[in-house]
């Protein structure tokens, strides 16, 4: 087991290391940043000397080398844009962004579990197809034109809903809703034919023989199965969410940190989105490998190959 | 016959399967008695209902297509086909229980065996945790499994076929049930565990008295374990008796046919005989002998109407018009 | 009638599989799948081979067929070395049967494709040649002509064993293994198959090694029969002798628990003790040792060689070392 977790974190650890190392290319090669921190009569001398201060005048080799050597002293850098360090500026933000996560998360295993069940155990009727109905549409609809249809019914037409705003329980409604949407579909589609296949095995008759009641052998003796393979797909669901995340704070303008990866790619602002893409990726890695343990966790069979 | 006697009386029961055309009459008229510590086999070969019959005494059927279309089973004179589920769930594991197939499948691969056990335990006793666990350490060693409180954590995928079957048992007889129907419980074994298995079944049917129903497809399995055999084909039974009736005094044309098919039971042959044809589909309702299109003594009768069961002697039974003379068993089985 | 003209001679056939653990997949130890098998079979004979799970019947006979390569040993047929040099030829002479007629027929040929697919690679024939090949096996095996279009899913269990047959002889082999192809069938389907065999076996003066775990099946079919357990065989002999002569504790076990379909016939006691051990680490000595009732301290130090007991009656057991 130990093996395996330190095999697991160095391989998230080479993963994340690339990542970053490739954005930390690809940001110095897409333009300079010094373009807008300056206004456009500035002299070049003034734009080199900035340039300068910045570090950015150094051959990318070097550049690369400082960047890496200030990392592991946990030096993250400074915003060009807000003039903070970097961490000081996500940790102001991380709060919102948590809670729509979370949210939005919660909401979707919540719902979309029972639903797949209920659409397995009652197939081929209205409840299933209608389930199935909007699960399709559910994750084929871009979340920004969910988003902006919304706002458009909710807020410009009916107005009862506020269009962007952050602090009220009342501005969580839309976002969530939208952010929701695309894992909850899928949750519920899986769900429901992973339980199909759990529903035809023969140890859930042996279960009813021994007299348990019917919902029970649903909820506890086929749902254990059947999620097995839905936790994985819950667990990617995350990575559907951090990039609906993006999309969503900026829609309806929620102070978060995806709306602040999103201005500083515009902005070019290379510390902030260095360090935003790493957060990123050290979850998604996270994320996978506690998948993986979940699988042996849920499946005593696959416990013993630990 | 004294009513009392019985334990479960099968009167008449009736199956069907529904698809969006067809009617399949999988279980047509079955009907059969059973005393304390009776042992009763169903044998045929597959399709012929004797699955569907066992599980419908319990009414464990995908109801999606399948339907008790009539008939009674009486559980101490109770008709238990009335019963709302949550009752009939008090029944089963407890006064009636199953030994499936084929023990892999049949548990469930992320519980440990001892909550698999306890479970039965809990759901019908008010035994606290601690008695639960006492009382399945005595269950695996009832059923012979070695170093038992080992054992109790084990998961499914961790024991031999053997020992499934085993803790199988052990579930089924925990409440020590009136009734175990055994639905071809050593088909998926080697035969040299079946022989142990066999014997464990034996053994505690005799000590705790109970009722066996045993379904199978192997003659020589029911000639050990049973006292009275039931022969089904296409949903009906073709021919009732003692173990004795049915393989010396067989009646039935059908039976006959699979007895002679089994190698090696009348000694060495150059060629085994077999029952020309197939076995067809039937689509209700039946208006002749099931059996007639592949029986070497059909007479004309046997195409125009379906024979009822005939009593040759007491307690033999046949379903053929060429046993005409004998008396005929009313519906009632009785 | 004596078959003396050796067919197939295996000698000193041995097949292990590692097993893998540690993250670092290192081999930490293997499974004796088959280990030490010598065993001649004689042309125009059936020899049966019982045994249970797990015993490597069905690992012997893929390695026979050269489906997988023996980890050591040699098998000869009619007097060549079997490698991969003359495996073409090989094919020619010798095919299979399989035990699931379900997963053994490929769902997406017709019958027809899937029949004449050993004559494609094998010989270049014209469409006609070749269906005048195919028609009359379709006969021999009593499937109708207008099934040659049709598709496996439309056929029965025992319909689909019978095309499985019919695809084994298309090319006229010399010798077939049979690696349980009634297991998966109904009763009296299984006498339609086992006649067949025995129909086929005389009009094409085949040799058959006919595997199965039901004793049954095997005592009707073969002319001798050997046992096998764990990896090695056990006990050979002729039918008859072995069936009045039972030599091998193992073997004697196997016998008493047939449930015998005839209420006149007492059940056999003989039981034996416990599981099969496992297979990666097995004892030293004789295999099974863990579970005889006669086990002797001689048999928990070397394994027993298969000697000649009494004429063509051989055990791997030291209670008859003595004597013959």
């Amino acid at each position: 087991m130990k093996k395996f977790l330190a095999v697991r974190l160095t391989k998230a650890a080479i993963t994340i290391w690339f990542i970053v190392s490739l954005v930390f290319i690809l940001t110095r090669v897409s333009g300079d940043p010094t373009q807008w921190m300056l206004p456009d009569d500035a002299s070049i001398e003034t734009r080199l000397a900035l340039r300068e201060s910045l570090g950015l005048d150094l051959p990318l080799a070097e550049q690369y080398k400082n960047y890496i050597v200030d990392v592991f002293h946990g030096n993250m850098g400074k915003s060009y844009y807000y003039l903070k360090p970097v961490g000081e500026l996500f940790s102001e933000r991380a709060a919102a962004t948590l809670k729509l996560a979370v949210t939005s998360f919660s909401l979707a295993v919540l719902i979309g579990v029972p639903l797949g069940v209920m659409a397995s155990v009652y197939r081929n009727t209205l409840l299933d197809r209608l389930t199935m109905g909007f699960a399709v549409a559910g994750y084929t609809m871009p979340n920004f034109v969910l988003g902006i249809l919304l706002i458009f019914l909710f807020s410009l037409k009916l107005r009862v809903l506020p269009s962007s705003g952050y602090g009220k329980p009342i501005n969580f409604v839309m976002p969530v809703l939208v952010l929701m949407v695309g894992p909850l579909a899928n949750i519920a589609r899986l769900t429901r034919s992973s339980m199909l296949d759990v529903l035809k095995q023969d140890y859930l008759d042996c279960t009813r023989a021994k007299g348990v009641a019917e919902w029970r052998v649903i909820f506890k003796h086929a749902l254990r199965n059947a999620l097995i393979p839905v936790v994985t797909i819950i667990g990617l669901q995350i990575g559907t969410l951090i990039g609906g995340m993006v999309v969503v704070e900026t829609v309806f303008a929620w102070p978060g940190i995806g709306s602040l990866i999103i201005s500083s790619a515009q902005n070019r602002d290379f510390p902030v989105i260095q360090y935003g893409i790493m957060i990123c990726a050290i979850v998604v890695c996270l994320t996978n490998m506690l998948v993986d343990l979940s699988y042996a966790l849920l499946d005593p069979r696959i416990r013993d190959n630990f | 016959m004294n009513q009392v006697d019985n334990v479960l009386e099968v009167k008449d029961l009736r199956t069907y399967y529904y698809s969006k055309s067809t009617v399949v009459p999988a279980v047509d008229g079955v009907s059969f008695t059973l005393k304390q510590g009776e042992s009763i086999g169903i044998v045929g070969e597959s399709g012929c209902g004797k699955s569907t019959a066992a599980r419908s005494i319990i009414n464990l059927l995908d109801r999606s297509y399948t339907r008790i279309e009539g008939g009674e089973v009486l559980f101490h004179g109770q008709d238990i086909l009335k019963l709302p589920l949550n009752e009939m769930n008090g029944i089963r594991g407890k006064k009636i229980s199953m030994i499936f197939q084929n023990p892999l499948t049949t548990l469930n691969p992320v519980f440990t065996v001892g909550n698999q056990i306890g479970e039965v335990l809990s759901l019908h006793s008010n035994l606290g945790k601690k008695e639960v666990a006492g009382q399945v350490v005595e269950l695996l060693k009832m059923v012979g499994i070695p170093s038992p409180e080992a054992r109790v954590n084990d998961y499914p995928h961790q024991l031999s076929g053997g020992m499934q079957q085993r803790i199988i048992i052990a579930i089924a007889l925990a409440c020590n049930p009136e009734i175990v129907i055994a639905d071809e419980p050593t088909t998926a074994l080697d035969v040299t565990i079946q022989a142990q298995i066999l014997d464990l079944i034996c053994d505690l049917q005799a000590e705790k008295k109970m009722g066996l129903i045993l379904i199978t497809h192997n003659m020589g399995v029911v000639v050990r374990m049973c006292e009275k055999i039931l022969v089904m084909y296409g949903g009906v039974v073709v021919e009732q008796g003692t173990t004795r009736d049915i393989f010396k005094k067989t009646l039935h044309p059908y039976t006959g046919g699979l007895l002679a098919t089994i190698p090696g039971l009348n000694g060495d042959q150059e060629e085994l005989y077999s029952i020309p044809g197939y076995v067809p589909k039937f689509t209700y309702p039946v208006k002749q002998c099931r059996f007639c299109n592949r029986c070497t003594h059909a007479i004309d009768r046997c195409r125009m109407a379906e024979p009822p069961l005939f009593e040759i002697t007491d307690g033999h039974w046949s379903r053929c018009w060429l046993h005409q003379s004998g008396n005929e068993v009313s519906r009632d089985g009785a | 009638m004596e078959h003396k003209e050796i067919l197939v001679e295996l000698r000193h056939l041995k097949k292990f599989f590692p097993v893998n653990k540690g993250i670092f997949k290192k081999t930490k130890s293997v499974v004796k799948a088959v280990n030490d098998v010598n065993l001649t079979i004689y042309k125009g004979e059936t020899l049966g081979l019982i045994g249970e799970s797990g015993c490597g019947k069905s690992t012997l006979s893929r390695m026979i067929m050269r489906l997988t390569a023996p980890t050591d040993g040699e098998i000869l047929y009619q007097n060549q070395l079997v490698d991969l040099k003359h495996l073409t030829q090989f094919r020619r002479k010798v095919q299979m049967i399989f035990q699931d007629p379900y997963s053994s027929l490929d769902p997406r040929m017709t019958i027809g494709n899937i029949i004449e697919e050993p004559l494609r690679i094998h010989m270049k024939l014209s469409r006609e040649e070749k269906k005048r090949i195919v028609l009359p096996l379709l006969e021999k095996v009593s499937i109708a002509e207008d099934s040659l279009k049709k598709y496996p899913h439309e056929f029965s269990g025992g319909q689909r064993q019978r095309i499985g047959i019919a695809r084994a002889l298309v090319l006229t082999p010399e010798f077939i293994i049979c690696d349980e192809p009634v297991s998966a069938l109904d009763v009296s389907v299984q006498a339609q198959i086992l006649n067949l065999f025995k129909k086929l076996q005389k009009d094409y003066g085949l040799t058959y090694l006919f595997v199965s775990h039901d004793m049954s099946v095997i005592r009707h079919i073969s002319d001798r029969i050997a046992v096998m357990y764990l990896g090695r065989i056990v006990e050979l002999a002729k039918k008859q002798e072995l069936f009045e002569n039972t030599l091998h504790p193992y073997s004697v076990a196997l016998m008493n628990a047939i449930p015998e379909p005839d209420p006149d016939i007492p059940t056999g006691k003989v039981r034996l003790k416990g599981e099969l051990p496992s297979p990666i680490a097995p004892p030293p000595g004789c295999s099974f040792q863990t579970r005889c009732s006669k086990v002797m301290e001689q048999c928990r130090i070397e394994c027993p060689s298969l000697k000649e007991v009494s004429p063509d009656h051989f055990a791997a057991c030291y209670l008859y070392d003595c004597e013959g």
